[in-house]
This record gives structure tokens, sequence and C-alpha cells, in this order.
């Protein structure tokens, strides 16, 4: 009874009511959440904590960022570095913001910097918890040997490692912390009754953790510093960390002055416009020559493999996601006009699509074979051009096209192989259905009496399409070519079966090369350490690609 | 091609461009369908011309569907496969449903970030997964009341969670306009009535999106069936076309019958769904 | 409505923090485990000793009784080869005296089986008996999680007699024996990778004999590029020999040659021998005479075609020869031969199909091992071999198979062949990886232009190799 009560009493008036809404959201977003989290972030932090020790098959020494600077060469501390940094610019963020609020509202958010900090404490007492606890219940799998293999033993087992003298107390930490958090969080909301008590909560509470990273991952990089710089001592020899961690730094700051006061000076009137520009191009010369100056000799020490696949990459994505994208636009307009039969082209168009990857990749590779006889051979013959070695031939299109015509062309500009362009012409042959179709929806969206009334005004299809369609579908089209990025980043599962070895690595995108070193060389450390790369590289695309045609998509 | 001319021969500039538009459409589902009829021509033949470079059976071999079907134990597969895709497809629709409809219509501390997190892995590298995932669902079966490798759990609740459909739906469920919303508080509608009877139905056509979407990534996916079941008994349908492949050689006409086989239940939905798309994007007027 | 949802939320939460307390509700035991951890502190590598440590005490320990033990079996077959197999393991449960049971389980292909392996190290979800190729099994050991069967193979009361390990061709327990003696990997079958030759084509060629050095054999698929050449056309480039260069084919020729991956003293990967220059050398005149060439697939339709007399194949391949030629309605008689080395040296690249026993209870590893004596005794291994096409492991199953032999006459001239070997180092330390990056090296050896390309190539590769080896100790 007085538990309803209570109940009642939260959640009546405006307080409650928002209070009510919060919980009703977050348990809406909970299973999905719940599943994410654990099937799609846990991996990451599971994987973070691999990729920092000698793991081939079995867990090894931790190592800590050595596998990162295998891949990667110094630009390994160089970026943790950063990232240390950038958590303490987030730190910087949140409180102007904080203030910010506070100067609007003439709140005094302060009290709600307990919470923020118990909630830290928490996520921390978490993190050290996961930390003690995963080694315990990795070692299972050791310990069972030997023994009956069971149920009952494994449960046995799980219950010894979750209460082993490291585990346990941390357990214990957290679950004070979360409880710590909880009755602050709710003292707080009694005692100081604002608006935005929630929100000055979440904000230091992300602020807390904030910092607590990036503090913590300073520190950490210093300690790997020091500790290459004492291993190099010992051997005579000089890392260069420091010299490394300082130019590029200092360029990549130049590099971004210099664009800010170049964008600055885009909105200057007239008169300091000119010096403006040239400082600015000035100051991103410099920046930008100090970069090319040290990046490249910090790259050549890290694994050749990788720079390899990410050229292979670009060229993989270059090839594919703006030729499927233009194919698939073209078609989808195509079949909207609504004619007799668009149906039946429509699902003709997503059987790519649906085809397993296993049967089309067999029929690209009788189509593409070597033999003289193979279709497009044959078709090539037709037109009087010599066949080619298609899968197995490891020379760019480029070259190959400039030997047809008699130009010889410089190693530089090859161009991707023609074995990866046989992988491109499969991916875009794959997609184009799904994309034809996505857009297909996007233009079902599109309001009929905007296209009609144009028409009413004089202009003609392509000036319709131009002015009217092509701009109301910027969403779809930025969120087909994100996704066509980001998959032609992640595939490896068709280029794994196109792949052959006599195309002398040049099919070897970089998420292959980690596929390789995971499943073939089973260095799951290494590997992991790689995935890491990729996954920055990824996001790092992605936040540019955001800003830059983000600002342009017309969300009408 | 521009205005003056329209107008002066209209009928038949439209009915050129008709033409046009037909020989463009069947030029592009040529290409899409070439190597589709190699599949099926491949299927019909012998083993000894299916390795060889013949475009069309000099015979035609239907058996190789009846073979196809008992070898790769399909009758078996195609069950399960159906139960899997079922299951998945429910979990994943109702949690994305309610998930994406908190994202996009309601306010709550931490929801940018949460989405923006979960948004984030779709940028993992697979791979990783995994083993992590693997492991998850070995405890998960330890501990819990029912096994979880080999049996419908470890194959249906981890892709659940899509954060790709949640993304599309709340895209959709962003655009239904305020003003309904407002309608509906006024007649006294909480949040589950206003989403089931006025949100979802104006959704049909992202629904039929996740739904076609899921469907084909449940039916094709190998490599994690493999990983977590042991027998028979969960394998789905994809596991089967690998019975065709050995370190030796490959049955390619067989394989290639299956995979026709694989194909078949999923164009028959796209076919039903299909109509469903068009209607509904058509009818719901929806902002674009 | 309202109420429904929030109580909903409330429940969901209040189960949420149970399950998150699960843990700690049970008070923390006296701290026994403790004493274990040292144990799994201490590097990986030393683990498989430590288990040996613990195992060898007691193997003469009182029989084990095995009523009741189920000893799950992965293996690599499906279909035909799969049933029959099925049969046989029923045939096992039937009869065995131990009351033992069998659960055999098709896993895939062996890189299927090698994935499943390797995650289930992780989380200790294992078979008891698994098949796969040595070097998979000998990584597996490296970690520990592959037992030696030398205790089991020993006892005296279920391991194997005299005559019994007499019985074995002799090189099978050294091909699954590490370096330091752990029998790991226990031969099921043999197989081998052979040259296929089109033995009429030859004979209208000239060539009435087998060629018997390498010279021969380039005179041979040379004299047939040339025919094809001269016949255009479709046949235009074709003609020779369809060697693919990867580990498996690159391997086989320098065994042909004398050579092998390991140096002298045979403590470490080197691959710039005189023999692995002359093998490649051999490989690259070859091609620049245009006697060699490449199919993305299996060559079979090929060399049905004539397009093709000679290719390179796996002994369980036959059938897909078999299907071609039928098909092709060629008459043609092919068969298999050794690749022969410049003074006459013949060499296959032989295989095993090797069972291995993962650690468990010392009745569980012997009840499986008991299985695995019974599978591969002479008696079960001539039935077996009808229904999968590969070979024993035995002088009796060899007598045991001259009726089938005289039936399948191409099948039998591959027992001779398997015999001669050699094989790949498998249980070399990190022969698995570095196989696979052999398949790399030997495309690039393949398109070297200069011996001295060659030479340096080859020395990356002992570099690289040596480097694999490294990491794994």
């Amino acid at each position: 009874m007085e538990k309803k009560n209570f109940l009642q009493r939260t959640f009546t008036g405006r307080r409650g009511r928002r209070l009510k809404e919060y919980l009703t959201a977050y348990l809406f977003i909970a299973p999905a959440s719940i599943l994410i989290f654990v099937f799609g972030i846990f991996p990451v932090f599971f994987a973070l904590y691999v990729s920092l020790h000698r793991w081939r098959i079995v867990r090894s020494d931790m190592i800590g960022l050595t596998n990162y600077v295998n891949a990667v060469g110094n630009l390994a501390y160089v970026v943790a570095f950063f990232l240390g940094l950038g958590a303490l610019v987030g730190v910087y963020f949140l409180i102007r913001r904080v203030l910010q609020i506070k100067r609007e509202h003439q709140d005094r958010p302060w009290l709600t910097i307990v919470p923020g900090l118990a909630f830290a404490a928490m996520i921390f007492s978490f993190l050290n918890w996961f930390y003690r606890a995963l080694p315990e219940v990795l070692d299972i799998a050791f310990k069972v040997r030997g023994l009956e293999r069971d149920e009952i033993v494994f449960a046995e087992l799980l219950g010894e490692a979750l209460r082993a003298e490291s585990v346990l107390p941390a357990w214990r930490t957290f679950l004070l912390a979360l409880l710590a958090t909880l009755a602050l969080s709710v003292l707080a909301l009694h005692f100081w009754r604002s608006r935005n008590n929630l929100k000055h909560q979440a904000y230091f509470s992300m602020g807390f953790t904030l910092l607590g990273i990036g503090i913590g991952l300073l520190a950490f990089t210093l300690q790997e510093v020091n500790a290459a710089y004492a291993a190099a001592l010992a051997e005579g020899t000089d890392p260069g960390i420091w010299p490394q961690v300082i130019t590029i730094s200092s360029g990549l700051i130049l590099f971004a002055a210099g664009w800010l006061i170049w964008r600055r000076a885009e909105k200057q009137t007239s008169d300091g416009l000119f010096w403006l520009h040239a400082l600015g191009a000035m100051v991103l010369l410099v920046g930008g020559w100090l970069l090319i100056g040290e990046l490249p000799a910090v790259i050549a020490a890290g694994d050749k493999k990788i720079w390899d696949g990410l050229k292979v990459t670009v060229y993989f994505s270059l090839g594919t996601v703006p030729l499927q994208l233009v194919i698939s636009l073209f078609l989808s307009v195509l079949l909207f006009q609504k004619l007799v039969g668009s149906n039946v082209f429509r699902i003709i168009y997503f059987i790519p699509y649906v085809t397993p990857s296993i049967a089309s990749a067999a029929v690209f590779q009788q189509m593409f074979s070597n033999r003289q006889t193979a279709p497009v051979n044959m078709f090539l013959r037709s037109l009087g051009l010599p066949p080619q070695q298609w899968l197995f031939e490891p020379r760019g299109i480029i070259t190959i096209i400039g030997d047809l015509i008699g130009f010889s062309v410089p190693s530089w500009a090859a161009g991707p192989s023609l074995a990866m362009v046989v992988i491109i012409l499969h991916s875009i042959w794959t997609f184009v259905g799904y994309n034809t179709v996505i857009y297909l929806a996007g233009l079902g969206n599109i309001p009929k009496e905007l296209n009609d009334s144009a028409e009413v005004d004089g202009a003609n299809g392509w000036q319709v399409f131009r002015h009217i369609t092509f701009p109301l579908l910027s969403p779809t089209t930025y969120f087909l070519s994100l996704i066509g990025i980001i998959g032609t980043f992640k595939a490896f599962n068709t280029i794994w079966i196109f792949r052959s070895n006599l195309a002398l690595g040049t099919t070897d995108t970089f998420s292959l090369v980690i596929f390789i070193e995971f499943f073939e060389k089973l260095r799951y450390g290494y590997a992991s350490a790689m995935a890491f790369v990729l996954f920055g590289i990824i996001l790092t695309l992605t936040l540019i690609n955001n800003r830059i045609q983000g600002s342009r998509v017309f969300y009408g | 091609m521009d205005n003056r001319h329209k107008r002066r021969k209209g009928f038949s500039y439209a009915s050129r461009r008709k033409i046009f538009i037909y020989i463009v459409l069947s030029l592009g589902a040529f290409i899409s369908l070439i190597p589709f009829i190699w599949m099926i021509s491949t299927s019909l033949m012998s083993l000894g011309e299916a390795l060889g470079t013949a475009f069309f059976p000099s015979e035609l071999h239907f058996e190789n569907y009846a073979e196809a079907w008992r070898r790769a134990q399909f009758s078996e597969y195609f069950i399960n496969s159906i139960l899997i895709t079922l299951i998945t497809l429910a979990g994943e629709i109702t949690f994305s449903i309610f998930a994406a409809y908190a994202f996009a219509r309601m306010e709550f501390p931490g929801r940018d970030l949460i989405f923006g997190v979960m948004l984030s892995t779709i940028m993992i590298p697979a791979m990783v997964l995994i083993i992590p995932n693997f492991l998850t669902v070995t405890w998960l079966g330890r501990i819990g009341p029912i096994p979880w490798i080999n049996n419908w759990p470890a194959l249906t609740i981890p892709f659940m969670g899509s954060i790709f459909s949640i993304f599309l739906l709340k895209q959709f469920f962003a655009q239904v306009p305020d003003e309904l919303f407002d309608a509906a508080q006024i007649d006294g509608a909480g949040h589950l009535r206003f989403l089931f009877q006025v949100v979802l139905p104006l959704s049909k056509a992202p629904l039929m999106v996740i739904l076609v979407l899921s469907f084909i990534g449940t039916w094709n996916s190998l490599a994690w069936p493999m990983l977590v079941t042991n027998t028979p008994d969960w394998r789905p349908i994809s596991v089967g076309l690998m019975n065709f492949v050995d370190e030796a050689g490959q049955l390619v006409n067989l394989t290639m019958a299956g995979a026709f086989i694989t194909i078949i239940p999923i164009l028959v939905i796209y076919f039903f769904t299909q109509r469903q798309f068009t209607d509904s994007i058509a009818r719901s007027g929806l902002k674009g | 409505m309202k109420k429904f949802s929030i109580l909903l939320a409330i429940v969901m939460l209040f189960s949420l923090v149970l399950a998150a307390c699960g843990p700690t509700e049970t008070p923390p035991a006296v701290e026994e485990p403790v004493v274990e951890e040292p144990v799994v502190e201490e590097p990986v590598v030393e683990e498989p000793e430590e288990v040996e440590e613990v195992e060898e005490p007691e193997p003469v320990e009182e029989a084990p009784p095995f009523e009741g033990v189920t000893v799950q079996f992965w293996h690599v077959y499906t279909d035909a080869p799969g049933e029959a197999l099925q049969a046989l393991v029923d045939e096992f449960n039937d009869t065995n005296p131990y009351g033992i049971t069998v659960n055999a389980l098709d896993q895939g292909r062996y890189s299927d089986v090698e994935d499943k392996v390797n995650a289930g190290i992780q989380s200790g979800d294992l078979p008891d008996v698994v098949m796969a190729y040595t070097n998979a099994l000998a990584d597996w050991y490296s970690v520990g999680f592959i037992a030696d069967l030398v205790p089991y193979i020993d006892d005296p009361e279920y391991g194997l007699n005299v005559e019994e390990l007499a019985d074995l061709y002799p090189h099978l327990k050294e091909a699954g024996s590490t370096p330091d003696g752990a029998w790991i990997a226990y031969p099921m079958t043999q197989s081998a990778n052979v040259l296929v030759l089109n033995y009429t084509w030859a004979e209208e060629l000239g060539f009435a004999e087998l060629p018997a050095t390498s010279a021969e054999l380039k005179d041979l698929v040379c004299a047939a590029a040339a025919e094809n050449t001269e016949k255009g056309g479709d046949f235009a480039g074709t003609g020779g020999m369809v060697f693919f260069p990867n580990a498996t084919n690159w391997l086989h020729w320098l065994y042909a040659f004398g050579g092998n991956e390991l140096n002298d003293a045979r403590d470490a990967y080197d691959f710039t021998s005189q023999e692995a220059i002359d093998t490649t050398m051999f490989i690259l005149d070859l091609k620049n005479e245009g006697c060699v060439w490449q199919t993305e697939s299996y060559p079979n339709p090929e060399q049905a075609q004539r397009k093709a007399i000679i290719t390179m194949s796996s002994t369980a391949g036959a059938p897909y020869y078999a299907a071609a030629f039928a098909d092709e309605s060629n008459a043609d008689v092919w068969g298999w031969m050794a690749a022969p080395g410049p003074d006459g040296t013949l060499a296959v690249n032989a295989f095993q199909q090797m069972l291995g026993v993962i650690p468990s209870t010392q009745q569980r590893e012997m009840a499986s091992w008991l299985f695995i004596k019974w599978l591969t005794s002479p008696e079960i291994q001539a039935r077996w071999i009808p229904a999968s096409g590969y070979y024993g492991t035995q002088y009796t199953t060899e007598a045991m198979m001259t009726d089938y032999a005289a039936e399948n006459p191409v099948w039998a001239s591959g027992v001779e062949l398997a015999a001669i070997g050699p094989s790949e180092p498998q249980t070399f330390p990190a022969w698995s990886s570095v196989r696979r990056t052999l398949n790399d090296f030997a495309a690039e050896l393949y398109n070297a232009t200069s011996q001295a390309e060659v030479e340096e190539i080859l020395a990356r590769l002992t570099e690289t190799a040596n480097e694999l080896v490294a990491e794994v100790q």
C-alpha cells in the first residue's frame, strides 16, 4: 500500500511526469540497448583487452601499446596522447556548457557535482572489476583441462573466478559506488528542485568520466613512452617518440589554426581579407609541411601491410560507392515513373543482393576467368582486345590500359589492380539493387505536389530532378554513401572468396589484412589492435563526412 | 529534349521517352540477371559440364535439384532457417520499434550519447566481434536456464538488437508531424497508443525494408551459425550449401541448384512485401 | 495503461538490479581455489608439460571403467562418407565392450573445425576427439589443448602391442609427433598431392614412358603446349602443365628436387637452399617457355579437354576427374605419378587426416583413444577406405584392399605414391602460419624475373618464417 502511495507521489506533478517519461523511455530502449551493449559494445572492450596482450590463440603477457606500435609505428603514442588530450578538451566543453546553462537559468548546479563524481567512480569501479574478472573467467578454459567438462564444473569454476581474491572486492566496490550514485542522485534531486537538475547531473557525470579517461590515458601513454625509452636505452637506440609527438602535434595544431583563420577570413569584410587569407594559407602550409615531413617517416616504421591495405581499401571505396550510387539513383528515378512492369524490374534488380555470395562469387569467377574462352575474355577478343588474367592480375588497371594504347603509366598512377576491379564490379553488381530500393523509398517520400507545381512552372524533367528531387533525396544519398563507405571498409567475406595469391596482395583491403591476421595467423592481439586502427579510421571518416556532407544535406 | 519540343509533339515524345526508359531498364535487368541465369543454367548441368565452359546445359538435369535438396539436408535446414528467421525478426522488430520511438520522440538524459555510442558499433570491424560474442553466448547458456550453444538463442538473440533497424525507423518516426502527437495527447493517448495507432501504421515502408533486409541477413549468414552449432538440429540452410565444397573440389552444379533453392523464399517475401512497399509509401504522405 | 508501463519499468529495473547482484549473494567460500592460480598465471607455453606431469604419475593406475562415458568426436565428413562414418560409429557404440558411447558430429570443412576449436579454446567448449591436419593439432598442442597420446599408445592393456605398432607405416609416427617426442596426431587415413597425367596423350606425343626426370617432364609438357599452340583457337596458350603456385604445389616440387624446408641442423626454417632456388628456376623456366599456366578453379575440365597434359591434385580429387573425363566423353587413360626431380628422385606431398585428443580426465582421454584405436584398426579402416577414397595407414589394411585395388586401378596407383612421401614438417613450430605465408610467397616467386630476385624472395621467406617461430616460442 505504502509503495503505491509513494509511486503516486513520485509520478505526479510536472517533475513527476517528466520522471515518468524518462523511465518509460529507458524502458522502451532497454531491450535493444541491452542486446547492443552485450553483443556490440562488450566485444569492443574485450577486443581492447585482447589488443593490449600478446595473444596467439591463448592469452599471454600484457604488452601495453606494443601491438599498436607494431601496426602504425610511433603514431600509436601520438594518437593515444591526442585521445587523452581530446578527452580533456571534452571536459572543457562540458564545463563551458554547464556554465552557459547556469548563466541562462541563474542556476546553482554545484550540488550535482556530488552525484556526478559518484557516477564516474561507479564507471571506473565497473571497469576495474571487468579488468580483473575477465582474465579469471578466461582462465576457466585452462582450468577445465583435466576435469570432466560438464555444466556443474563450469558453474563452479565461474563461481570461483568471480569470488577470486582480486575480483570480489572490486565487485563490492562497484556495487557500493552504484548504490551511492543512485542514493546521491535521488538526494540531489530532493534538495535542489530545479528542472535542470538531471541535466546537470548528466553533464557532471560525463565530465568526471571523461576527465578520468583523459588523465588515465595520458598517464598510460606517458608510462608506455617511458618504457619504450627505457627499452631503447638498453639497446642503445633512440626511439625518438617525443620529437615526433611534438612535431606532429604542432603540425596538426598549426593546420587546424590555419584552417580556422582561413574560414574566418571568408566571413570578414574586405579590408583585412587578403592578409587574413595570406596568414591562414601560410599557417596551413607550415602545418601541412610539418605533417608531410614527419608523418611518412613515422608511418613507415609501422606495418607495411596496413598502408598497402588502406590504399586498396580506398580504391575499393572510390571504385564502388560513387558508381553504385549514380547507377541506382538513375534506375530508381526511371522505376519511379510507374510504368507497366516496373515491379518486375524492381524484383530483378534486387536479385543480386539476395543471391548468396558463395554462388555469385563462383559465377563471377567463371565469367572473369583467365581462360581464353571465358565470357568476358571472349567479349574482349570480339572487340579486338587481348584477353586478361583478371583475378590473377596484380598490375593496375590504368597500367594495363596504358600498355594497350602504348602509353607507359608511372607506377604511382597504376590504379587498382585488375583483380580488384573484378571485386569492385561484383560489389557494384550486388548493391545497386539494394540502393535502388532505398532510393525508391526516398522518392516515395517526396510530396508529389512539389514536382507537379514545378512542372506547371515550366521546369523540364532534368531541372525538376536537379533542383527538387535530388536535393530532397540528399538524406537518402547521405545515408547510402555512409553505409556504402563503411561497408567497403568492413567487407571481407566476398573478397576472401575472390582472393587469389597470384594477385600478390593487391586485393587485400585493410579488413582482409585484419581477417588474415586473425583467422589465418591467429594473432588475436595484433589483429585486434589493427581492428581498432581501422575503427578509428572509419570513425574519423564518418565524422569528416558528417561535417562536409552533413552540412549540405537538405532535410526538407 | 527541351520544352518546346515536348509541347509540339507531346505524344511521340512521351512514347519515345518510354521506349528509352524500357531499353535502359532492360539493359540493367540483363546485367543483373546474367550471373543469375548462369547460376540456373549451371544448376541444370552434369558435374563435368558444370566444371567446363558451356553456357547452356546440353541436356537438362532437373534431378540436380532433388539431389541438392537431399545432400544439403535442406528438408531439415529449411525449417531451422525459417524458425531462426521468425524468432530473430519478431525480437528485432519489436525491440527496434520501441527503441526507435524513444530515440525519435521522447526526451531523456543521455539520449544522444546512448544513440551515438550504439550507432558507432556499426563501424566496428566484424571479425573482432566473433570470439567475444562466442564467449558471451557460451557463458549465458551455462549460467542461464537454457543452453544457448546449439540452440535457438545463440542463433537469434544476438541479432535482435539491431542499431541499423533502429536508425532506419527513427528516421521515419521523427518525420511524423508533431501535430499528430499533440492531437493524440489531447485525446488522452499515451506513448504506447500513439505508437501503435498512429506511428506504426504510417511506417509500413521502413518496417518492410527492415523485414526484408533482416530476412536476407539471417537467411544467408554462415560463419556464426557454424560456430555456435555442433549438430544439425539448429543449423540453417546456408550451412547446407557448404556440403558441396570439399578440399578436393566443388560440386558446382549442386552448389548452384542449392543456391537457387535458398533464394526462392527471399524472392517470394520480397515479391509480397514489395506491393505494400509501394502502397504504403504512396499512401503515407509523409514529409520528405 | 500508464500504470502498467510504470509497473513494468519498476519490475524490470528491480529484476535487473537483482540479476546484477546475483554473484555476490552467495557469500565467499573459504578461498581454496587460490592455490591453483599461480599455475594459471605462468606463461602458456609451458602448460602442455604441466598437463603431462599431472597425468604421468598415474597412467598405469587401475583400468578406468568406461561405462557410460560419452566421447564427442568432431569430423569433416558429410553426405555419403558422413553416413558411412556414422555407420561405423554406431557399430562401435553397439559392440564396444567398455560401454563407451561416441557422438560423431560433422563440423563442416577443416577450416570450420579449426575456427571452432580456436573459439572453443577461449571458452572451454571442446570435443574429446577432433579431426584436423597435423599443423593445426600442433598449434593447439603448443598452447596445451591437445593431449600427448604416448601414455595411451604405450598402455599395456589398452595400447598398441609391438606388432600393431610395427604394422603402422613407419613415417606416420614421425608425422604425428612433435620434435620433443609427444605423439599428438594419430593418423586416420592418408592422401597425397600428385601429378595427374594424360597417358594417352603422352603416348601420342611420343612419350611412351613416364617422364623420369624433371628435364623429361619439361620436354613432355612443352611438347603438349606446342601442340595446342599449333591448334590455336581456344587451345592457344594451353596444353602444358596446370601449376598453381601455392604452398602445397611448390613444396611438392621442392621435395622432388631433393630439398626441404629446414636447415641442416633441423632447428630453423631455411628456404635459401640451392634446391629451393633450382625448384623455382625450373618452374620459372617452364613458365617462360609457355609450358605452365593456371586456372581459377580446379583444373579437372582442362585436363579432360586436353588443355593440360599434367595437373596437380589431391588423390581425393579422383571422382572429380572421372566426372570431367566422362562428361567430355574423353576415353583417354589418365593416372597419377610422382613429381620427378632432376636426378630422378620421385616425390609427392603426402598428407594425413589426423585425429587428436583434447585434454580432459584420464578416463575420457583413454576412452577417446580406445575409439581412435578401433576406428583405425585394419578391418574398420578397410571398410572406411572405399567410402572415403583415402588411403590406409597400416600394412595389414593394404593387404586387405587387394580386391578393391584391382577394381580401382587409379586408386591402386596411389597406394605406392602416398608411401613415397615426404610430408611437410607439420609439427615443426609455427608450420601452420609458415605454410600460409608460403602460399603468398609461392605466388611472388612465380612472378619473379631473375635468379637474384628469387634468392631475395627466398631469403625474405626464411626470415619471415623464423620470425613466426619466434612468435610462438
